[in-house]
């Protein structure tokens, strides 16, 4: 049986993004992701971000690259994104209630917060 | 460091711990903690010998942190290694293998 792992992500874009490398990685290992947004992290979702360092990832360009992995579960929890005035333009993700967002949670193999 | 150890009291076994993130930095041998503190680096290493339990850090996240190994120091011309000898720098396939194999995976 293969494995899944749910990535909750709490908080704001990093530098290094390494909360998004992980999913490709973990996707890459054939393990189901599915990402769940929630809290600051939404800002992730903020659309045409640059890479937050000289020569790094942006995170824009990570979450394009979702899909080709495979992860195609990725939402938004708890509503529409409202972390601060920007439009959220990212339209791969979708947004799930609570409830859903809980049901993840319960079924994911494995949790794990950024 | 509890955790682990009351964990281990518990009957379950614990396959590997691996740091992500910040957490790579506990890998650093080079730390110099206040007089009458122990490094947190050797700290992990003790459990580490007690328990025979490996620890691994995330390779990517540790060179971007200054936590090289020789191998590493030399690609990088960095000079000296600064990873604790306890620890192993290794791939997320390493940890990717040990989700598909473990029945649970607890952060901190």
């Amino acid at each position: 049986m293969s494995s899944s792992i749910l990535i909750n992500i709490t908080r704001p874009p990093t530098p290094d993004c390494e909360a998004l490398e992980y999913a490709l990685a973990m996707a890459a290992f054939d393990i189901e992701v599915k990402i769940l947004f929630s809290g600051r992290g939404i800002d992730w979702l903020n659309a045409g971000q640059a890479s937050r360092k000289l020569g790094g990832k942006s995170p824009a360009k990570l979450l394009a690259a979702l899909p080709m992995y495979g992860i195609d579960d990725i939402a938004v929890a708890g509503g529409p994104a409202t972390s601060d005035e920007s439009p959220k333009t990212f339209d791969t993700c979708q947004t799930i209630s609570q409830q859903q967002a809980a049901n993840w949670a319960r079924d994911a193999h494995h949790v794990v917060s950024f | 460091m509890r955790f682990i150890r009351a964990t281990l009291e518990s009957d379950y076994s614990i396959k590997r711990i691996f740091f992500y993130g910040d957490a790579v930095l506990a890998a650093n041998r080079l730390q110099t903690p206040p007089q009458g503190q122990k490094s947190i680096a050797q700290s992990w290493a003790e459990l580490a010998e007690e328990i025979s339990i490996p620890l691994h850090a995330c390779i990517a996240n540790s060179v971007r942190r200054g936590i090289v190994d020789e191998r590493e120091a030399e690609r990088y011309n960095l000079g000296v290694s600064s990873i604790h000898p306890s620890f192993t720098l290794t791939g997320l396939g390493e940890m990717a293998e040990v989700v598909h194999d473990s029945e649970k995976m607890v952060q901190f």
